[in-house]
């Protein structure tokens, strides 16, 4: 737990200290704050669902761009050797890399509390849908960096890493879209594996365990997964 | 301390290290020599358990590098060829980092980093950032890293590259003041260094060992020596004349103004000199050099690493 800390640490000055960073927060508060104004403000609502599955979608984008270069750059400096010649083991790097982006991703949505202070100050809004909706964000962005680290496992090159996980994020997010339209016996089965719906049931002001399993068990899996990419790195 | 039982490691067809095996004792400097590619460095990370073996077994401090890989870990300060830091810290955050992960308890990180910043001489660099340092810099930054926790065991690749020349005398200082009560094995190209500081020398050529011994068994190899003189003389005579000293293998001559210069090529435990210089002086020829030379660690070198295989 001590070299967890230690790890995370370093994890987050590296974050807050690159330029990237800034430019990522910079681009979602902007995104969220025009499309806050376009599916809230402009449309009268006083509701924050609109905005949550915008602020999710635009996730799909901004978490790639953190997590591309986590273990990726390690591999290209060659700083994972000093990592892993040090007394921790890879579950910890894995998991400090996971919590330190985590801890960014959430400093992220931050700014996104503007719209509901502006929301309850000129809108009756329900805090209850709000409350789960953030709950649902912040596991939709669990999954999505266990699944960008995963990537950046896999690769020494950011680009690659990056591309890869916004494609299979992409992926899994369209899977659920299709699944909508096309029905019949795969319809719910590809709902269920798709993102959105999952996301969609946090909307209600409950926390719905159900879909919360989903999203902690994907980036449970994927997490592991980044795991043994980085032992592996050790046999090659 | 480091024991080094038929380690062995494949990439695929080649072998880079081929079943060798010594131990290094506590309180030894070892130094770790071989051309580029002979497996200097494959065998340091196998030892820092950064790749694993293909076959055979090492052990540290009694614990096995494969099975105790964490309490290895514990024991050995590593220095990797290359030194790869984290350009976005500073120097003394870095060091608190590595301090903390290494397992130095949380209230002697402080101490533990003031320390090591003052023997690498690296207090007044403290608030730099890594990424601007010079390579020599960033080389004592590895070492402060390799220091921190003060390990039993420190296993440094290259530790002197890219430092100048009072930076090279205080890191050799500093390791030879540290093998007084550490174990070090230390990889190197600068011959002289390994004379200065290591007690006992391997030399690795195409992944097995061609030669380890005690620096100062180095002159008793087969290798002979050799008596070097120069004698003012006709040189066919005095080729004729030398070329029969007791123990003489061979003999070059060569004028030099009006001395003769004699190589002369002899076996280890011979001493020809005095013999020599009643030779030159019966026939009356006066001697300006004199001297006997062990082979240096570089000719040993050298002659393991060039002839071709057989």
């Amino acid at each position: 737990m001590r070299n967890v800390t230690a790890l995370t640490r370093r994890e987050l000055i590296s974050i807050f200290c690159s330029p990237l960073a800034y430019v990522v927060l910079t681009l979602f508060t902007a995104f969220s704050g025009f499309f806050f104004f376009f599916t809230t403000v402009a449309a009268l609502k006083s509701s924050m669902s609109g905005t949550f599955g915008i602020l999710s979608f635009v996730s799909l984008f901004a978490i790639p761009l953190i997590t591309m270069r986590l273990l990726s750059d390690e591999y290209r400096t060659g700083a994972i050797e000093l990592l892993m010649t040090a007394p921790v083991t890879d579950a910890e790097v894995v998991a400090s890399k996971f919590l330190g982006t985590l801890a960014f991703y959430l400093a992220m949505l931050t700014p996104t509390l503007i719209y509901v202070a502006i929301l309850r100050r000129y809108g009756d809004l329900d805090l209850g849908p709000v409350l789960s909706g953030y709950v649902g964000l912040a596991l939709a962005g669990c999954m999505f960096i266990a699944l960008g680290l995963f990537c950046s496992s896999l690769s020494q090159n950011q680009i690659v890493a990056g591309s890869t996980a916004v494609v299979a994020l992409l992926l899994i997010w369209v899977v659920g879209e299709v699944g909508q339209y096309i029905g019949g016996e795969f319809g719910p089965l590809l709902t269920y594996a798709g993102t959105e719906s999952h996301l969609a049931a946090f909307a209600g002001g409950r926390i719905p365990l159900c879909d919360a399993f989903y999203f902690i068990s994907v980036t449970a899996f994927f997490l592991f997964l980044a795991v043994r990419a980085l032992e592996s790195k050790r046999w090659r | 301390m480091i024991h080094v039982d038929r380690l062995t490691r494949r990439y695929g067809a080649t072998v880079a290290v081929d079943s060798i095996s010594f131990d290094v004792e506590r309180g030894e400097v070892v130094g770790f020599l071989g051309p580029n590619g002979a497996g200097k460095t494959t065998t340091m990370r196998m030892l820092t358990s950064y790749l694993p073996a293909t076959s055979g077994t090492a052990a540290i401090a009694g614990k096995d590098i494969f099975k105790d890989s964490l309490a290895v870990r514990r024991q050995v300060g590593y220095l990797p060829e290359g030194v790869p830091l984290y350009n976005d810290l500073r120097v003394e955050e870095y060091l608190a980092y590595r301090a903390r992960i290494k397992g130095v308890p949380s209230r002697q990180v402080r101490a533990r980093v003031e320390q090591v910043m003052g023997r690498c001489n690296l207090t007044e660099l403290r608030r730099k950032l890594i990424g601007v340092l010079s390579k020599g810099t960033r080389q004592r930054v590895g070492l402060a890293d390799a220091l921190v926790n003060d390990p039993p065991v420190l296993i440094l690749d290259e530790p002197t590259i890219g430092l100048d020349p009072n930076q090279i005398r205080q890191v050799r200082e500093l390791i030879r003041d540290l093998g007084s009560d550490h174990t070090v094995l230390l990889s190197t190209h600068i011959l002289p260094e390994v004379e200065m500081v290591c007690g006992r020398v391997l030399i690795i050529h195409r992944g097995r060992i061609a030669f380890q011994g005690r620096m100062d068994q180095i002159g008793h190899q087969d290798a002979g020596a050799r008596i070097v003189a120069e004698v003012r003389g006709p040189e066919p005579e005095v080729r004729v004349a030398l070329a029969t000293l007791p123990g003489a293998h061979s003999i070059q001559t060569r004028m030099e103004g009006p001395f003769c210069r004699v190589e002369l090529a002899v076996d280890q435990d011979n001493d020809a000199r005095e013999e020599l210089s009643r030779r030159a002086a019966l026939n009356g020829w006066t001697l300006r050099e004199l001297r006997r030379e062990q082979p240096s660690l570089e000719e040993i070198f050298v002659r393991l690493t060039t002839q071709e295989e057989a």
